[in-house]
């Protein structure tokens, strides 16, 4: 059964909204790499931070031009800069330090965003937030972006976040993203390349993280371990880990990322070894090269993001998740975290399509947990000794499955419709499953004043382990072993960057 | 030159790379049976923590035993098993002497145990478990007296 007043809801404030937004005076805006290259943001990205064909290439190429007739990224750099050493120094190296710049202006950028959801009467989201709107939220980030080069070859992103219910504590500055991307090591521009520190994202396709013009991430922020246990802290793809990727580009349209990075752990356990690796192939056909310099580049100058491509991506990622399962503590009494390693194996691609600009994605994840259950409690026996609870070993397997299909109407206004499928095996039950459809708006209002407008439908059958779909997204909540359909939220985001 | 570094280069890289990797595997262990877990024990695991059935008298002290045992956990420390203690129903033990004196006892217990047996694998099933649990409440009253006075 549709609900049908909360679908009316949805689509009617999109439509107000949506001309609203168009109607704001005119704003400026520059953020880093604009301020390097003294170009607009629809250079790189159509509705930010989604990159179209161009912007990709760009953060591919280790956010670096591409060349054009054997040019360097300096070539087309703009903003003074101070050179640190004279360039004979790389003549007397090791006798001297490898010479190197820095931007004359610190290479600075703010984003703002925010966000306020409608819930919809009746839905699991209005019972769980116990309201049908609040503002709280419409100023929810702030991150300090720091980017730029070194060198032709050797650049940078660092990403300070300040969110409110984000950090450690919550509300604090948190270093989100700060890594050294080494360009161009060996043979051939982009067949190897380095990057180390906190990654913006493991690379597990040959798209950004945040390439959804509907939702923040490509890959749906579904935390399969999370399902299981609260306390687990892998969500595959999504950004923010620390360690080290060797990624490439062969012959223009073929590349490749490998990786180690950290393993995650529940808090009070110990952090353990860093296990996680991951290893990913993609192929482009049609439209702009992945470097971006292989040719295919749009000749429409009315519709310069559109292309024809299709892109192949495949990956698999192996890791470890240090939970605590839960026998150290006893109900309504003391708790001690009990360690449970969780080995993580997981296989999955991407087929990303462009027809012009029609926008289509559809990808498919596999993930098999080893031993993601909780144990039983604790038991408190006399004298104040405890006797661990029994735990369970079994272990568990997800699919994760996402489509996406948007339109480029004008480059300032994209509407799209999403889809999220997370099916997750329970002991002693049925799969749970859950689906959440999410039709929306991606619009700018200036290059860099943005504004999304989503709905949130969502049909879910059964409940996972933990008792709620929140770690994949959802909020529906069906009765155990049974169906539910509803319309949850409507949700609108801004964000400013400058 | 150039062509030796192209290829010497990555294969060092890789090298390093593939002993980095293999040295950074975390120790999870498998869970043998419940019935092969003796305390004291030798064991796989960086803290693996696996099912474990404990005769114990009742929680409730009232003079039964637990009818089939009592289903808990044991965790490999350190390469042996620590599994908890059986109930202590003598009167007098303090909470933190109780509990002090059952870790102190369970990992002395253990290693004097598997001392005792002396078996190639460091402690045989009987030997092992016996002189875990023995030594354990031992030194479980003894840690009783060590924790009232602290």
């Amino acid at each position: 059964m549709l609900p049908n007043r909360g679908v009316h809801w949805l689509f009617a404030a999109l439509a107000g909204v949506a001309m609203y937004f168009v109607a704001l005076p005119e704003a400026h805006a520059v953020p880093s790499f604009s301020r390097k290259y003294h170009t607009s943001c629809q250079t790189c990205h159509t509705v930010y931070p989604v990159l179209n064909a161009f912007g990709e290439a760009f953060r591919r190429d280790g956010y670096r031009f591409p060349s054009t007739d054997g040019s360097v990224d300096s070539d087309v750099e703009k903003a003074p800069s101070v050179e640190l050493g004279q360039d004979q120094y790389k003549k007397m190296f090791p006798m001297a330090v490898w010479p190197d710049k820095i931007a004359e202006a610190v290479p600075l950028s703010i984003w703002l965003n925010g966000g306020v959801a409608a819930n919809l009467p009746g839905s699991a989201a209005a019972d769980g937030a116990g309201n049908n709107f609040a503002w709280g939220g419409i100023a929810a980030e702030m991150h300090i972006f720091g980017a730029g080069s070194f060198s032709d070859n050797v650049t940078y992103m660092a990403q300070l976040t300040l969110e409110t219910d984000f950090g450690d504590p919550p509300g604090s500055f948190d270093v989100e993203t700060a890594y050294l991307l080494w360009n161009d090591i060996l043979g051939p521009s982009h067949l190897v390349n380095l990057w180390v520190g906190r990654l913006f994202a493991p690379q597990l396709t040959s798209y950004g993280l945040h390439s959804s013009f509907l939702s923040d991430t490509v890959m749906p922020g579904v935390s399969v371990g999370g399902l299981y246990n609260a306390t687990a802290g892998l969500t595959l793809g999504q950004g923010h880990t620390d360690g080290v990727e060797l990624n490439g580009i062969a012959g223009h349209r073929f590349g490749y990322s490998l990786g180690w990075i950290g393993s995650t752990t529940a808090p009070g356990l110990s952090m353990p070894n860093s296990e996680d690796v991951y290893a990913h192939v993609g192929f482009k056909l049609g439209g702009l090269s992945l470097d971006g310099e292989g040719g295919g580049a749009s000749t429409d100058t009315q519709r310069p993001w559109a292309e024809t491509s299709l892109t192949f991506d495949v990956f698999g990622y192996h890791g470890l998740s240090r939970l605590d399962n839960g026998t150290g503590a006893v109900p309504n009494g003391t708790a001690t975290p009990i360690q449970q390693d969780d080995r993580i194996s997981a296989v999955g691609g991407l087929l990303h399509g462009q027809l012009g600009s029609l926008v289509l994605m559809a990808g498919l994840n596999f993930e098999h947990h080893d031993r993601p259950y909780p144990g039983s409690a604790a038991t408190a026996g006399p004298n104040g000794t405890v006797f661990n609870g029994v735990p369970d070993l079994t272990s568990a397997n997800a699919i994760v499955q996402y489509d996406e299909v948007d339109y480029i109407v004008w480059p300032w206004f994209v509407p799209g419709v999403r889809a999220e499928f997370t099916q997750t095996s329970v002991e002693g039950a049925s799969n749970a499953q859950l689906m959440r459809i999410i039709p929306g708006i991606a619009m700018l209002a200036r290059p860099n004043i943005k504004f999304v407008l989503s709905g949130d439908l969502e049909w879910a059958n059964n409940l996972p382990v933990v008792g709620s779909w929140g770690p994949a997204g959802g909020m529906i909540a069906p009765n155990p072993g049974q169906s539910k359909f509803e319309a949850e939220q409507i949700n609108a985001t801004v964000g400013l960057a400058f | 030159m150039k062509p030796i570094l192209t290829l010497i280069v990555p294969a060092a890289v890789v090298a390093v790379a593939l002993l980095a990797l293999e040295g950074a595997c975390n120790k999870v262990g498998d869970c043998p049976a419940s019935s092969d877990i003796k305390p004291g024990g030798s064991c796989e695991g960086d803290n693996l923590e696996c099912p474990f059935t404990l005769q114990t008298p009742s929680l409730a002290c009232d003079g039964t035993a637990v009818e089939g045992g009592l289903a808990t956990s044991c965790i490999c420390t350190n390469g042996a098993w620590v599994c908890p203690d059986p109930v202590s129903c003598e009167a007098g033990a303090t909470d933190d002497g109780a509990v002090d004196g059952a870790v102190d006892g369970a990992v002395d217990g253990a290693v004097d145990g598997a001392g005792e047996a002396g078996g190639d694998d460091g402690a045989t099933d009987d030997g092992g478990g016996d002189g875990a649990v023995e030594s354990a409440a031992g030194d479980a009253e003894a840690g009783s007296g060590d924790g009232s006075t602290d």
